[in-house]
Protein backbone atom coordinates (compact mmCIF):
# COMPACT_ATOMS: atom_id res chain seq x y z
CA UNK A 1 0.00 0.00 0.00
CA UNK A 2 2.61 2.50 0.63
CA UNK A 3 4.46 1.69 -2.75
CA UNK A 4 1.27 3.11 -4.13
CA UNK A 5 0.74 5.74 -2.01
CA UNK A 6 4.22 7.04 -3.25
CA UNK A 7 3.90 6.93 -6.90
CA UNK A 8 0.51 8.19 -7.10
CA UNK A 9 -0.88 11.32 -8.05
CA UNK A 10 -3.44 13.19 -7.06
CA UNK A 11 -6.41 11.29 -8.74
CA UNK A 12 -5.10 7.84 -7.75
CA UNK A 13 -5.16 9.27 -3.71
CA UNK A 14 -8.73 9.89 -4.11
CA UNK A 15 -9.46 6.45 -5.64
CA UNK A 16 -7.66 5.02 -2.86
CA UNK A 17 -9.32 6.96 -0.47
CA UNK A 18 -12.60 6.28 -2.19
CA UNK A 19 -11.93 2.34 -1.57
CA UNK A 20 -11.22 2.92 1.62
CA UNK A 21 -14.03 4.82 2.76
CA UNK A 22 -15.99 1.90 1.39
CA UNK A 23 -14.46 -0.69 3.56
CA UNK A 24 -14.46 1.25 6.70
CA UNK A 25 -17.48 -0.54 7.19
CA UNK A 26 -16.57 -3.89 6.88
CA UNK A 27 -13.56 -3.08 9.46
CA UNK A 28 -15.72 -1.48 11.53
CA UNK A 29 -18.43 -4.88 11.72
CA UNK A 30 -14.95 -7.22 12.28
CA UNK A 31 -13.96 -5.10 15.09
CA UNK A 32 -17.36 -4.99 16.65
CA UNK A 33 -17.37 -9.25 16.05
CA UNK A 34 -13.74 -9.45 17.32
CA UNK A 35 -15.61 -7.58 20.59
CA UNK A 36 -18.11 -9.55 20.91
CA UNK A 37 -16.38 -12.62 20.75
CA UNK A 38 -14.62 -11.10 24.10
CA UNK A 39 -16.42 -12.64 26.59
CA UNK A 40 -17.93 -15.92 26.36
CA UNK A 41 -20.70 -16.67 28.89
CA UNK A 42 -20.39 -19.66 31.24
CA UNK A 43 -23.78 -20.26 32.92
CA UNK A 44 -26.34 -17.65 34.54
CA UNK A 45 -27.06 -16.53 37.73
CA UNK A 46 -29.51 -14.64 38.48
CA UNK A 47 -32.38 -12.88 37.28
CA UNK A 48 -34.72 -9.87 37.66
CA UNK A 49 -36.90 -7.71 36.08
CA UNK A 50 -34.00 -5.63 34.29
CA UNK A 51 -32.87 -8.48 32.86
CA UNK A 52 -30.41 -11.33 33.51
CA UNK A 53 -26.88 -11.82 34.86
CA UNK A 54 -24.27 -14.51 33.32
CA UNK A 55 -21.06 -15.49 34.72
CA UNK A 56 -18.30 -14.61 31.52
CA UNK A 57 -14.88 -15.15 30.85
CA UNK A 58 -12.77 -12.65 29.05
CA UNK A 59 -10.66 -14.63 26.56
CA UNK A 60 -8.03 -11.57 26.17
CA UNK A 61 -6.96 -11.73 30.39
CA UNK A 62 -8.58 -15.45 31.06
CA UNK A 63 -10.41 -13.20 33.71
CA UNK A 64 -13.92 -14.28 35.24
CA UNK A 65 -16.57 -11.47 34.86
CA UNK A 66 -19.80 -10.71 35.45
CA UNK A 67 -22.15 -9.85 32.93
CA UNK A 68 -25.12 -8.21 33.07
CA UNK A 69 -27.84 -7.94 30.59
CA UNK A 70 -30.49 -5.29 29.91
CA UNK A 71 -33.07 -5.44 27.33
CA UNK A 72 -32.86 -2.95 24.80
CA UNK A 73 -36.82 -2.41 23.79
CA UNK A 74 -37.83 -0.66 20.49
CA UNK A 75 -39.55 1.79 21.72
CA UNK A 76 -37.81 3.02 24.69
CA UNK A 77 -34.37 2.99 24.20
CA UNK A 78 -31.87 2.94 26.85
CA UNK A 79 -34.16 1.97 29.91
CA UNK A 80 -33.64 4.43 32.54
CA UNK A 81 -32.49 1.72 35.50
CA UNK A 82 -29.27 1.20 33.14
CA UNK A 83 -28.86 4.59 32.62
CA UNK A 84 -29.02 5.47 36.05
CA UNK A 85 -27.05 2.43 36.76
CA UNK A 86 -24.13 3.44 34.39
CA UNK A 87 -23.98 6.93 35.25
CA UNK A 88 -23.84 6.51 38.97
CA UNK A 89 -21.21 3.52 38.89
CA UNK A 90 -18.53 5.78 36.52
CA UNK A 91 -18.42 7.94 39.32
CA UNK A 92 -18.13 6.22 42.04
CA UNK A 93 -14.05 4.88 42.37
CA UNK A 94 -14.06 3.43 46.12
CA UNK A 95 -12.37 -0.26 47.32
CA UNK A 96 -15.74 -1.43 48.79
CA UNK A 97 -17.78 -0.42 45.27
CA UNK A 98 -17.99 -2.76 42.71
CA UNK A 99 -15.68 -1.73 39.36
CA UNK A 100 -18.09 -0.81 36.14
CA UNK A 101 -14.86 -2.99 33.47
CA UNK A 102 -16.74 -1.45 30.60
CA UNK A 103 -20.11 -1.56 28.88
CA UNK A 104 -20.86 -3.28 25.13
CA UNK A 105 -23.67 -3.97 22.94
CA UNK A 106 -23.84 -8.03 21.65
CA UNK A 107 -26.48 -8.59 19.38
CA UNK A 108 -28.56 -5.06 19.99
CA UNK A 109 -27.91 -5.46 23.84
CA UNK A 110 -26.45 -3.71 26.49
CA UNK A 111 -24.05 -5.71 28.52
CA UNK A 112 -22.37 -4.45 31.52
CA UNK A 113 -19.16 -5.88 32.56
CA UNK A 114 -18.65 -5.71 36.35
CA UNK A 115 -15.76 -7.98 38.35
CA UNK A 116 -17.27 -11.05 39.43
CA UNK A 117 -17.40 -12.21 43.02
CA UNK A 118 -18.99 -15.53 44.33
CA UNK A 119 -20.40 -15.26 47.54
CA UNK A 120 -22.61 -12.40 48.88
CA UNK A 121 -23.48 -12.21 52.39
CA UNK A 122 -26.36 -14.26 53.44
CA UNK A 123 -24.17 -17.29 52.41
CA UNK A 124 -21.62 -15.54 53.92
CA UNK A 125 -23.40 -15.49 57.28
CA UNK A 126 -24.31 -19.23 57.01
CA UNK A 127 -20.81 -20.14 57.77
CA UNK A 128 -19.29 -19.00 61.73
CA UNK A 129 -16.77 -16.47 61.51
CA UNK A 130 -14.77 -14.77 63.49
CA UNK A 131 -15.75 -11.46 65.16
CA UNK A 132 -13.23 -9.48 63.81
CA UNK A 133 -14.04 -10.05 60.39
CA UNK A 134 -17.37 -9.29 61.14
CA UNK A 135 -16.56 -5.93 62.66
CA UNK A 136 -14.27 -5.14 59.63
CA UNK A 137 -17.13 -6.29 57.56
CA UNK A 138 -19.22 -4.01 58.74
CA UNK A 139 -17.08 -0.71 59.02
CA UNK A 140 -16.19 -1.55 55.47
CA UNK A 141 -19.77 -1.01 54.42
CA UNK A 142 -20.52 1.94 56.55
CA UNK A 143 -17.59 3.91 55.06
CA UNK A 144 -18.93 2.63 51.46
CA UNK A 145 -22.12 3.90 52.12
CA UNK A 146 -21.08 7.35 53.71
CA UNK A 147 -18.80 7.80 50.35
CA UNK A 148 -22.10 7.28 47.93
CA UNK A 149 -24.53 9.56 50.41
CA UNK A 150 -21.23 12.33 49.60
CA UNK A 151 -22.29 12.16 46.07
CA UNK A 152 -25.70 13.01 46.40
CA UNK A 153 -26.86 9.51 45.80
CA UNK A 154 -29.13 6.93 47.44
CA UNK A 155 -28.87 3.11 46.85
CA UNK A 156 -32.35 2.41 47.77
CA UNK A 157 -31.43 -1.39 47.74
CA UNK A 158 -29.91 -2.30 50.57
CA UNK A 159 -29.71 -6.05 51.43
CA UNK A 160 -27.60 -8.36 51.77
CA UNK A 161 -27.53 -10.01 48.82
CA UNK A 162 -26.27 -6.86 47.49
CA UNK A 163 -23.17 -6.86 49.40
CA UNK A 164 -20.69 -9.99 48.43
CA UNK A 165 -17.97 -10.48 50.06
CA UNK A 166 -14.00 -11.85 48.36
CA UNK A 167 -11.57 -12.35 51.13
CA UNK A 168 -13.22 -10.89 53.83
CA UNK A 169 -13.90 -7.45 52.32
CA UNK A 170 -17.58 -6.37 51.21
CA UNK A 171 -18.55 -5.18 47.92
CA UNK A 172 -21.68 -3.28 47.35
CA UNK A 173 -23.59 -4.11 44.02
CA UNK A 174 -26.75 -3.06 42.18
CA UNK A 175 -27.23 0.25 41.41
CA UNK A 176 -29.78 -0.46 39.37
CA UNK A 177 -32.27 1.33 41.40
CA UNK A 178 -30.05 4.44 42.93
CA UNK A 179 -30.45 7.81 42.02
CA UNK A 180 -29.71 11.79 42.47
CA UNK A 181 -31.72 13.01 45.59
CA UNK A 182 -34.45 14.94 44.72
CA UNK A 183 -37.57 16.28 46.19
CA UNK A 184 -39.75 13.25 44.49
CA UNK A 185 -39.19 10.25 44.47
CA UNK A 186 -41.19 6.74 44.05
CA UNK A 187 -41.72 4.88 47.40
CA UNK A 188 -41.91 1.29 46.12
CA UNK A 189 -38.11 0.86 46.51
CA UNK A 190 -36.04 -1.70 48.61
CA UNK A 191 -36.97 -5.35 49.52
CA UNK A 192 -39.75 -5.59 52.17
CA UNK A 193 -37.59 -6.78 55.15
CA UNK A 194 -35.13 -3.38 55.29
CA UNK A 195 -38.01 -0.86 53.77
CA UNK A 196 -37.68 1.83 56.13
CA UNK A 197 -41.24 3.30 57.86
CA UNK A 198 -41.10 6.06 55.79
CA UNK A 199 -41.41 3.78 52.74
CA UNK A 200 -44.02 1.66 53.79
CA UNK A 201 -46.27 4.31 54.94
CA UNK A 202 -46.04 5.33 51.16
CA UNK A 203 -44.25 8.89 51.69
CA UNK A 204 -42.42 9.89 48.64
CA UNK A 205 -40.04 12.81 50.04
CA UNK A 206 -37.56 10.66 51.96
CA UNK A 207 -34.06 10.97 52.04
CA UNK A 208 -30.31 9.24 52.78
CA UNK A 209 -32.58 7.81 56.06
CA UNK A 210 -33.99 4.96 54.37
CA UNK A 211 -30.46 3.75 53.68
CA UNK A 212 -29.60 3.75 56.83
CA UNK A 213 -32.62 2.05 58.20
CA UNK A 214 -31.67 -0.97 55.81
CA UNK A 215 -27.65 -0.64 57.11
CA UNK A 216 -29.17 -0.93 60.47
CA UNK A 217 -31.14 -3.91 59.65
CA UNK A 218 -28.30 -5.68 58.16
CA UNK A 219 -26.00 -5.20 61.57
CA UNK A 220 -28.45 -6.50 63.17
CA UNK A 221 -28.54 -9.30 60.54
CA UNK A 222 -24.34 -9.89 61.21
CA UNK A 223 -24.79 -9.78 64.97
CA UNK A 224 -28.23 -11.99 65.42
CA UNK A 225 -27.63 -14.20 62.30
CA UNK A 226 -31.53 -14.32 61.14
CA UNK A 227 -32.95 -10.93 59.72
CA UNK A 228 -34.02 -8.38 62.26
CA UNK A 229 -38.06 -7.82 61.04
CA UNK A 230 -39.18 -10.84 58.55
CA UNK A 231 -42.66 -9.64 57.29
CA UNK A 232 -45.39 -10.92 54.78
CA UNK A 233 -46.95 -7.61 53.64
CA UNK A 234 -46.02 -3.78 54.06
CA UNK A 235 -48.25 -3.82 57.35
CA UNK A 236 -47.59 -6.75 58.62
CA UNK A 237 -43.97 -5.27 58.60
CA UNK A 238 -44.97 -2.08 60.16
CA UNK A 239 -46.31 -4.10 63.02
CA UNK A 240 -43.61 -6.21 63.73
CA UNK A 241 -41.60 -2.88 63.67
CA UNK A 242 -43.60 -1.46 66.06
CA UNK A 243 -43.95 -4.25 68.36
CA UNK A 244 -40.32 -4.73 68.23
CA UNK A 245 -39.69 -1.27 68.76
CA UNK A 246 -41.44 0.28 71.63
CA UNK A 247 -40.19 3.16 73.89
CA UNK A 248 -36.54 4.49 73.76
CA UNK A 249 -34.72 1.43 75.54
CA UNK A 250 -36.85 -1.29 73.47
CA UNK A 251 -33.94 -3.70 73.37
CA UNK A 252 -33.53 -4.32 77.12
CA UNK A 253 -36.96 -6.04 76.86
CA UNK A 254 -35.66 -8.68 74.08
CA UNK A 255 -33.26 -11.66 74.90
CA UNK A 256 -31.81 -11.62 71.61
CA UNK A 257 -30.09 -8.29 72.52
CA UNK A 258 -28.79 -9.44 75.89
CA UNK A 259 -25.45 -10.83 74.15
CA UNK A 260 -24.77 -7.93 72.82
CA UNK A 261 -21.93 -5.05 73.72
CA UNK A 262 -23.43 -1.78 74.86
CA UNK A 263 -21.42 0.35 71.97
CA UNK A 264 -22.50 -2.46 69.33
CA UNK A 265 -26.62 -2.07 70.38
CA UNK A 266 -26.34 2.14 70.43
CA UNK A 267 -24.71 1.57 66.52
CA UNK A 268 -28.06 -0.17 65.54
CA UNK A 269 -30.32 2.11 67.51
CA UNK A 270 -28.35 5.42 65.51
CA UNK A 271 -29.09 3.44 62.58
CA UNK A 272 -32.98 2.43 63.11
CA UNK A 273 -33.60 5.58 63.95
CA UNK A 274 -37.61 5.93 65.61
CA UNK A 275 -38.44 9.59 64.58
CA UNK A 276 -40.55 8.76 62.07
CA UNK A 277 -42.17 5.76 63.44
CA UNK A 278 -43.42 7.93 66.37
CA UNK A 279 -45.02 10.36 63.88
CA UNK A 280 -46.84 7.44 62.29
CA UNK A 281 -47.63 5.75 65.73
CA UNK A 282 -49.38 9.00 67.23
CA UNK B 1 -35.47 17.71 50.67
CA UNK B 2 -35.13 17.05 54.25
CA UNK B 3 -32.52 16.71 56.81
CA UNK B 4 -29.23 16.82 54.13
CA UNK B 5 -27.59 19.64 56.18
CA UNK B 6 -24.46 17.04 57.12
CA UNK B 7 -23.50 15.91 53.72
CA UNK B 8 -23.68 19.45 51.63
CA UNK B 9 -20.08 20.29 52.24
CA UNK B 10 -18.90 17.14 51.06
CA UNK B 11 -21.43 17.40 47.71
CA UNK B 12 -20.47 20.87 46.88
CA UNK B 13 -16.68 20.06 46.86
CA UNK B 14 -17.41 17.23 44.82
CA UNK B 15 -19.67 18.99 42.22
CA UNK B 16 -16.98 21.67 42.38
CA UNK B 17 -14.31 19.32 41.38
CA UNK B 18 -16.47 18.24 38.71
CA UNK B 19 -16.74 21.56 37.33
CA UNK B 20 -12.74 22.16 37.45
CA UNK B 21 -11.90 19.19 35.23
CA UNK B 22 -14.69 19.78 32.57
CA UNK B 23 -13.62 23.83 32.87
CA UNK B 24 -11.40 23.50 29.79
CA UNK B 25 -14.92 22.52 27.39
CA UNK B 26 -16.03 26.83 27.04
CA UNK B 27 -18.28 27.58 24.31
CA UNK B 28 -16.23 28.55 21.19
CA UNK B 29 -19.11 29.26 18.97
CA UNK B 30 -16.64 29.98 16.11
CA UNK B 31 -15.75 27.02 15.40
CA UNK B 32 -18.97 25.21 15.53
CA UNK B 33 -21.70 24.74 12.66
CA UNK B 34 -24.21 26.06 15.29
CA UNK B 35 -24.79 29.71 16.36
CA UNK B 36 -25.86 31.00 19.29
CA UNK B 37 -28.87 31.84 17.68
CA UNK B 38 -30.17 28.27 16.64
CA UNK B 39 -29.21 27.25 20.26
CA UNK B 40 -31.33 29.60 21.72
CA UNK B 41 -34.24 28.69 18.92
CA UNK B 42 -33.56 25.10 20.15
CA UNK B 43 -33.84 25.85 24.30
CA UNK B 44 -36.78 27.71 23.53
CA UNK B 45 -38.06 24.84 22.32
CA UNK B 46 -37.43 22.30 24.99
CA UNK B 47 -38.49 24.46 27.22
CA UNK B 48 -41.64 24.53 25.64
CA UNK B 49 -41.78 20.92 25.82
CA UNK B 50 -41.27 20.52 29.25
CA UNK B 51 -43.45 22.87 30.13
CA UNK B 52 -46.42 20.97 28.26
CA UNK B 53 -45.72 18.03 30.00
CA UNK B 54 -44.99 19.04 33.20
CA UNK B 55 -41.65 18.27 33.59
CA UNK B 56 -39.45 18.87 36.88
CA UNK B 57 -37.35 21.99 36.53
CA UNK B 58 -34.26 19.38 37.53
CA UNK B 59 -35.12 17.61 33.83
CA UNK B 60 -35.10 20.97 32.06
CA UNK B 61 -32.03 21.78 33.16
CA UNK B 62 -30.38 18.50 32.80
CA UNK B 63 -31.58 19.08 29.21
CA UNK B 64 -29.87 22.01 28.34
CA UNK B 65 -26.75 20.89 30.15
CA UNK B 66 -26.35 17.43 27.95
CA UNK B 67 -27.29 19.56 24.89
CA UNK B 68 -24.27 21.64 25.51
CA UNK B 69 -22.25 18.61 26.13
CA UNK B 70 -23.40 16.44 22.90
CA UNK B 71 -22.55 19.99 20.73
CA UNK B 72 -19.63 20.12 21.92
CA UNK B 73 -18.73 16.31 21.45
CA UNK B 74 -20.48 15.47 17.75
CA UNK B 75 -19.99 19.03 16.09
CA UNK B 76 -23.48 18.36 14.76
CA UNK B 77 -24.84 20.24 11.22
CA UNK B 78 -27.92 22.47 12.21
CA UNK B 79 -30.32 20.35 10.56
CA UNK B 80 -30.01 17.77 13.43
CA UNK B 81 -29.76 19.90 16.14
CA UNK B 82 -33.58 19.02 16.57
CA UNK B 83 -33.03 15.31 16.68
CA UNK B 84 -30.56 16.20 19.66
CA UNK B 85 -32.38 18.06 21.17
CA UNK B 86 -35.15 15.80 21.19
CA UNK B 87 -32.84 12.85 22.53
CA UNK B 88 -31.32 14.67 25.11
CA UNK B 89 -35.05 15.74 26.92
CA UNK B 90 -35.65 11.91 26.14
CA UNK B 91 -32.33 10.91 28.39
CA UNK B 92 -32.98 13.84 30.73
CA UNK B 93 -36.52 12.94 31.19
CA UNK B 94 -35.26 8.83 31.88
CA UNK B 95 -32.75 9.93 34.23
CA UNK B 96 -35.11 12.63 36.22
CA UNK B 97 -38.70 11.75 36.09
CA UNK B 98 -40.33 9.35 37.99
CA UNK B 99 -43.02 8.97 35.16
CA UNK B 100 -41.32 9.66 32.28
CA UNK B 101 -43.50 10.26 29.04
CA UNK B 102 -43.16 7.88 26.51
CA UNK B 103 -41.34 8.86 23.18
CA UNK B 104 -43.71 8.97 20.71
CA UNK B 105 -45.49 11.82 23.17
CA UNK B 106 -42.24 13.57 22.65
CA UNK B 107 -42.17 13.25 18.97
CA UNK B 108 -45.55 14.56 18.51
CA UNK B 109 -45.07 17.83 16.46
CA UNK B 110 -41.55 16.58 14.70
CA UNK B 111 -41.08 14.80 11.63
CA UNK B 112 -38.52 12.37 13.46
CA UNK B 113 -39.05 8.58 13.55
CA UNK B 114 -38.37 6.53 16.78
CA UNK B 115 -35.57 4.73 15.60
CA UNK B 116 -33.79 7.84 14.77
CA UNK B 117 -33.69 9.04 18.36
CA UNK B 118 -32.50 5.58 19.82
CA UNK B 119 -29.54 5.59 17.24
CA UNK B 120 -28.83 9.15 18.17
CA UNK B 121 -29.44 8.39 21.96
CA UNK B 122 -26.55 5.23 21.73
CA UNK B 123 -24.17 7.66 19.83
CA UNK B 124 -24.55 11.14 22.39
CA UNK B 125 -24.15 8.69 25.22
CA UNK B 126 -21.43 6.92 24.03
CA UNK B 127 -19.76 9.90 23.43
CA UNK B 128 -20.27 11.26 26.88
CA UNK B 129 -19.18 7.84 28.09
CA UNK B 130 -22.63 7.71 30.09
CA UNK B 131 -21.89 10.35 32.26
CA UNK B 132 -25.18 11.98 32.56
CA UNK B 133 -24.25 13.63 36.41
CA UNK B 134 -26.73 15.98 37.45
CA UNK B 135 -24.40 18.62 38.12
CA UNK B 136 -26.44 21.64 36.23
CA UNK B 137 -26.89 25.09 36.91
CA UNK B 138 -29.94 24.10 38.88
CA UNK B 139 -27.96 23.21 41.81
CA UNK B 140 -25.98 26.35 41.67
CA UNK B 141 -28.75 28.80 41.45
CA UNK B 142 -29.89 26.96 44.84
CA UNK B 143 -26.94 27.00 46.61
CA UNK B 144 -26.72 31.14 46.13
CA UNK B 145 -30.12 31.29 47.01
CA UNK B 146 -29.43 29.29 50.54
CA UNK B 147 -26.14 31.28 51.22
CA UNK B 148 -28.72 34.79 50.08
CA UNK B 149 -30.67 33.55 52.75
CA UNK B 150 -33.80 32.88 50.89
CA UNK B 151 -36.44 30.41 52.53
CA UNK B 152 -37.86 27.47 50.66
CA UNK B 153 -40.60 29.32 49.22
CA UNK B 154 -38.50 31.68 47.26
CA UNK B 155 -36.73 28.60 46.09
CA UNK B 156 -39.70 27.13 44.55
CA UNK B 157 -40.73 30.74 43.15
CA UNK B 158 -37.12 30.62 41.44
CA UNK B 159 -37.87 27.26 40.18
CA UNK B 160 -41.46 28.17 38.81
CA UNK B 161 -39.80 31.16 36.81
CA UNK B 162 -36.59 28.71 35.26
Amino acid sequence: MQIVIINSNATELYVIHKILYQIKDIIYYYMSASENVRYIKIQKIGEGAYGIIYKAQDVQTEEIVALKKFKLSDNEGVPSCALREISILNQLNHPNIIKLISQIIINKKLHLVMNYYDMDLTEYLKFNHEEFHLKNIIYKILLAVEFIHNRKIIHRDLQPNNILITNNEPVLIDFGLSRVLSPNMTPGVTQLWYRAPELLSNCNTYDYAIDMWSLGCIIAEIALNKPLFMGSSEIHQLLLIKNIINGNEWFLHNSQFAKLNNLFIDLINVCISLEFLEIIIS
Amino acid sequence: PQQVLQYQQEIYEFLHQREQESSGFQFSIDQRKINEKMRNTTIRFVIKQAKMYNLKSETLFQTVDLIDQSIHHINPEAERLELIAITCLFIATKYEEIYPPPLGALLRGTELRVREVIEMEKEILYKLNFNVISDNTLIWLQLIGELLGCNKRYLDLIKQRS
